[in-house]
């Protein structure tokens, strides 16, 4: 972009600021709205994450399981339960409601954490209570991360590529094998708000310049459409960034909700899918030629959205039709990759399908939003 | 004094399918001219003027507007030109300044330029006092005003007027007018599409489109004398009465 493009760009970006910012409806629904909906939905669903009653099947009984037992036992979230003899013992346990998380330690836990460099953890919870089960296997998480970082900077930083070693951790729910989570309601909501800004608000903002002829005038300056449209984006993508930042807040602190994976992986996630997501507010904006349209339009996106994406239902037990349409829907890559980051704390290399999944159907939208674009001004 | 010609169209057509909407239209306009582009609703004005404008390409033919070729450097077309649409197009939830600034920016010009633009402009309308209000809270007739001054605010050398006075009243026509008259005297053409013939008259050439076709070209007198009409009405509506196409 050259540089008096850049200017002609930023004092055109600039007015769609203040297009939001004069129109209380549109504050109320981009920045209070959003942060509303997480409250109100993290009331309905508690996540009471104190207290939680842990016991301990330690086969090893070695320098290592033992100091991770006392590390887990004088956390302020955990009550020590002692020691449980089989695993039956703890489904017992479980049943009678005495207990809420199992830690079990592989054989040989010193051992082979140190010189085999991968040590075998599980961690067992009741999944009849998914939501809190979800919460309470992300802190014992978090706990064993730090023991695990820890121990390895006791043994020397890891000068030797044979000093690195890991603590394998399994988690798995007890009673509720699918592991469906309540907890999806953060990731759920993120999705949701975000089509809402990024498909509904500016498909919005942009038919608005049709309908009103101040679209005619844009096209008959010097200014490329390209940038018409690109600065037109550009509000609702740092709005979006806004509101999933606060809502992050509101939930991790607010809420207890686990941030168990990293954050730049989230954020870089989550920045795909409104990239994406504008691009369908895009292409939406070429189709229809009416506010009122647009708005039906995107509605229409956002019914599908909250069914097929996982957040109400889950989507292993839909009907295999079902499964195969939720594919295309991009809120559905979106919660499973923030389920993945947020609750079972995995890496990048794990959600690398779900984020390819995003930019491809974001590149779809953009070409076809392109192609429209061009025969409407022909 | 050399007359420069700073509209040319040579056979401009433009098809959509079957249906031919400008039908091999030729013309010139000199530089300082007010040219009024008159023709019934559906004629094909606004269809010439978008291509004129660079906003739309032509099927064949060729024109040249401020030296530069439509089809290929409309770029720097949209650069040489202003253009008021027939939509009212100012945006009501900005004040008058702040649109000013919006497409003195749009259209690269300086800052310490825009600033002053907008003190001459607004000191000319006689409109200081109007500077922060909301465009939305003005009345229709400043409305349009301020849209032709924001048509030329970035000092094109020739403005395309679509139907600029819709729906005003004829005080406001008249004032809207003594405007154009005034850009025109800068040495700006002007080129207008219009319904009112008493707006013709004021008008230095006029062509009247039917069904596509430029069929009658020349000054308001001429075209009288050649029709045999007392006045651009009777004019007009010789012609439009020979339209084929339907509204």
């Amino acid at each position: 972009m050259r540089k008096r493009d850049m200017g002609q760009f930023l004092s055109f970006a600039r007015k769609e600021f203040i297009h939001i910012l004069r129109d209380p409806r549109s504050l109320l629904i981009l920045l209070v709205m959003p942060q509303i909906m997480v409250v109100v939905l993290g009331c309905i669903i508690k996540n009471e994450v104190d207290d939680i009653r842990v016991g301990f099947l330690d086969g090893s009984h070695d320098y290592c399981s033992e100091r991770l037992t006392r590390r887990i036992c004088s956390n302020k979230h955990f009550i020590g339960r002692g020691e449980i003899g089989t695993e039956a013992e703890a489904a017992e346990l479980f049943k009678k409601g005495e207990i809420d998380l199992v830690v079990v330690y592989g054989s040989d836990f010193a051992n082979q954490m140190l010189h085999s460099g991968v040590a075998k953890l599980q961690l067992l919870s009741d999944g009849s209570e998914p939501n809190q089960a979800s919460v309470r296997v992300a802190y014992a998480r978090q706990i064993i991360a730090d023991f695990q970082r820890d121990m390895f900077s006791e043994m020397g930083g890891g000068q030797k590529a044979s000093d690195h070693f890991e603590i394998n951790v399994v988690s798995r729910m007890l009673f509720n094998p699918q592991q469906r989570s309540e907890l999806n309601f953060v990731p759920g909501v993120v999705g949701v708000v975000i089509l809402l800004i990024c498909c509904m608000m500016t498909s919005i903002a942009i038919v608005r310049e049709h309908e009103t002829g101040t679209m005619e005038i844009l096209l008959a300056s010097p200014l490329p459409s390209i940038y018409v449209v690109m600065a037109k984006l550009v509000p609702y993508l740092i709005i979006s960034l806004l509101d999933m930042a606060t809502i992050l807040c509101i939930s991790y602190y607010g809420m207890g909700v686990p941030m168990a994976g990293s954050l730049a992986v989230y954020v870089v996630t989550a920045s795909v899918y409104i990239l994406t997501s504008l691009m369908l507010g895009l292409l939406i904006s070429t189709v229809v030629s009416t506010q009122l349209a647009a708005m039906l339009l995107s509605l229409l996106l956002i019914v599908p959205t909250i069914y097929l994406s996982g957040m109400v239902f889950a989507i292993e037990s839909m009907p295999a039709a079902a499964q195969a349409l939720s594919n295309i829907v991009p809120a559905k890559w979106f919660i499973s990759a923030s389920r993945k980051i947020m609750i079972e704390g995995v890496g990048v290399e794990h959600v690398a399908t779900e984020i390819a999944a995003l930019a491809a159907e974001g590149l779809a939208f953009m070409l076809l939003a392109w192609r429209f674009f061009r025969t409407r001004l022909a | 004094m050399r007359e420069e010609i700073v509209i040319r169209a040579e056979g401009l057509t433009k098809k959509f399918g079957s249906f031919v909407a400008t039908d091999h239209i030729t013309f010139e306009v000199r530089r300082g001219e007010i040219f009024g582009f008159l023709g019934a609703n559906g004629a094909g004005k606004t269809t010439a003027m978008r291509m004129l404008c660079g906003l739309s390409q032509p099927s064949e033919g060729r024109a040249q507007v401020a030296g530069y070729d439509v089809a290929t450097e409309y770029e720097q077309v949209k650069r040489h030109i202003g253009y008021m649409s027939q939509k009212f197009s100012l945006y009501d939830d900005l004040t008058v300044e702040e649109n000013l600034r919006l497409f003195g920016g749009i259209y690269g010009m300086e800052r310490g330029r825009v600033e002053e633009k907008i003190g001459e402009l607004l000191g000319e309308l006689g409109f200081e006092t109007g500077r922060k209000t909301m465009v939305g809270s003005l009345p229709m007739g400043w409305k349009q005003k301020l849209s032709f001054s924001l048509a030329i605010f970035h000092e094109p050398g020739i403005v395309f007027l679509d139907e600029p006075t819709g729906g005003v009243d004829p005080v406001t026509r008249r004032q809207f007018w003594e405007l154009i008259y005034r850009a025109a005297d800068r040495g700006i053409t002007v080129f207008v599409t219009t319904h009112y013939m008493d707006e013709a008259e004021y008008c230095d050439r006029v062509s009247i489109m039917v069904d596509g076709r430029i069929d009658a070209l020349g000054t308001p007198a001429e075209l009288k004398a050649q029709f045999g009409g007392p006045t651009m009405y009777e004019v007009f509506y010789a012609l439009a009465r020979t339209a084929k196409r339907g509204d």
